[in-house]
Parts: C-alpha cells; sequence; structure tokens
C-alpha cells in the first residue's frame, strides 16, 4: 500500500504538540534546500552550516513559541529566514577587510581548504561544484534575482520589490544570468573536450 | 495586432508566470520559430540543471538542529 506524504502543515502541527519526529522529518526534507540557498550567497562553508543552525534556531523559536503562523508556506519561510540571515553576513562581510595572503589570495579560501575533514560524508560531484562555483562567480544583482526566483521561489514582481527595480530590470538580470550560467557551462565541458577546436 | 514575443516572455513562461492567454501565443510562436524554440530550451535547461543543485549540510550540523529542537531550553535570539 503506498504511504501517503504528510504535508509540511500537519507536520507542523504535530511538532507544536511535542511531536519531535514530526520536525526532524522537517529538517531532512529541507536542510538541503535551504543550506544550498545560503551557501551559494556566502560562499563559505562552514559559515553557511552555522547560518542554517542558526535558520533552523530561529524557525524552532518561533514556532514554539507559539508565533507561527501557518498558511501552507512552511518551506518559503524557512528559506527567508535562511536568505535573509545570509545577506545580512554577506553585508556585514564587506564592511570588514578581507586578510590575503602574499599571493594574493584569501587567507579563509586556504583555511577551508586545508581544514576540510576527510571523513566528510558529502558526496560532491565535479559537476555540481562547477555549477555551484559558476553560480557564486555571477555579478551580484544577476545571483540575486537567480537565487530568488530558483530557490525562494519568489515571483518576477515580488522579486522586483523586494530588489527595487522594475520587473522588466528583474527579468533583464535573470535572462542575462542564465545565459552567463549556460556560457560557463558550456566552456568547461569544451575545456574537457580535447576533440574539440576552435574555429 | 499579434503581440512579438519577446526572450523575457519566454522566460516568465518557463517560470509558468504567463496567463493562458500569453502562454498559447508563446506556443504558437516557438513553433514558428527556431531561434525562439533553441533560446527556450536552452534557458528550460539552464533552469532545470540550477534547480537541481542540492548541496548538502554535514550530519553533525543536522543533530545540532535536532538536539537544539529537543532541548528544553530556548535562548531568545537576538
Amino acid at each position: 500500500m503506498k504511504k501517503q506524504r504528510i504535508s509540511d502543515s500537519e507536520l507542523v502541527s504535530l511538532y507544536i504538540n511535542g511531536d519531535e519526529d514530526a520536525f526532524r522529518e522537517l529538517v531532512l526534507r529541507h536542510k538541503n534546500k535551504v543550506f544550498t540557498t545560503i551557501n551559494l550567497i556566502v560562499k563559505d562553508r562552514y559559515l553557511a552550516e552555522d547560518l542554517l543552525q542558526e535558520t533552523f534556531i530561529k524557525a524552532i523559536n518561533t514556532i514554539k513559541c507559539g508565533n507561527y503562523n501557518d498558511e501552507g508556506k512552511f518551506l518559503p519561510w524557512l528559506l527567508r529566514i535562511g536568505h535573509n540571515l545570509a545577506i545580512d553576513n554577506f553585508r556585514r562581510s564587506k564592511r570588514y577587510p578581507i586578510v590575503l595572503m602574499e599571493n594574493g589570495t584569501n587567507v579563509f579560501n586556504t583555511l577551508e581548504f586545508a581544514e576540510k575533514p576527510v571523513e566528510d560524508k558529502q558526496i560532491t560531484t565535479d559537476s555540481i561544484e562547477k555549477l555551484k562555483r559558476h553560480i557564486q562567480e555571477l555579478p551580484e544583482s544577476q545571483k540575486e534575482v537567480l537565487i530568488m526566483r530558483a530557490y525562494l521561489d519568489m515571483s518576477f514582481k515580488e522579486i522586483a520589490v523586494a530588489t527595487g527595480v522594475s520587473i522588466n530590470t528583474a527579468l533583464g538580470r535573470m535572462r542575462y544570468a542564465l545565459i552567463n550560467l549556460k556560457k560557463k557551462m558550456k566552456k568547461n565541458s569544451l575545456a574537457y573536450d580535447k576533440n574539440n577546436y576552435p574555429r | 495586432m499579434t503581440k512579438t514575443i519577446t526572450q523575457d516572455d519566454v522566460l516568465r513562461y518557463i517560470f509558468k508566470e504567463t496567463s493562458n492567454e500569453e502562454s498559447a501565443s508563446i506556443k504558437k510562436q516557438l513553433l514558428v520559430s527556431e531561434s525562439l524554440m533553441e533560446y527556450y530550451r536552452e534557458m528550460k535547461d539552464t533552469v532545470r540543471k540550477v534547480k537541481e543543485l542540492e548541496l548538502e549540510p554535514s550530519d553533525e550540523v543536522t543533530q545540532k538542529i535536532l538536539n537544539y529542537s529537543g532541548s528544553p531550553k530556548y535562548e531568545s535570539i537576538s
């Protein structure tokens, strides 16, 4: 017999009534999407994990204090919290000078590679890492629209309001984001194909 | 008078933000314009890849979140 998937709203109701298994299901369902959104903005895995924790802590506190209004939109609500925390952090980090090594590289990049745990269970394929990097390398205005539309599921109208631009500008930024991504992905696949020669 | 379909219209169509009337008009135009159809296919494919991108946090972080929820102490977030 096919088990019907329980909705997020039902899980939240169960959680409010003390069912921790319901919360566990919510976390397992949505942690990756929230983490992806945050990671693309802050570009630092360890920072993204900290902010992911902070996101869920805020959500837990709001729900357990009785301040959560369920309108069937648990995931969009959770993503907004994560997105806002990531943006706040990103803006704060821009105010402080980046520490550079003698060769000009960011010392935090070096630390990240040096401290990556051997027992890290996350399996990241080459293509996933490349796409992640391509998105992170987009101009901020394009990346912002891309994340809001593709991950936060905001409409172009909502994005226009949130970013203070016209709908046409929001659409234009999305268009350029996708074109740039397509170009980068094509360039990467050509770079590995020895049979392709420039005309 | 037939409205000219733009690349931005195609984008809105990909993200399901067009009215039924607009969608019908865009579909017709895609069938007759090779360049527009190619643009539609490339953008749709790129959007699909972006949406499918899924990064995973460590098990340790997931466990910390679950431990916090199960704890009777709640700290107020400033």
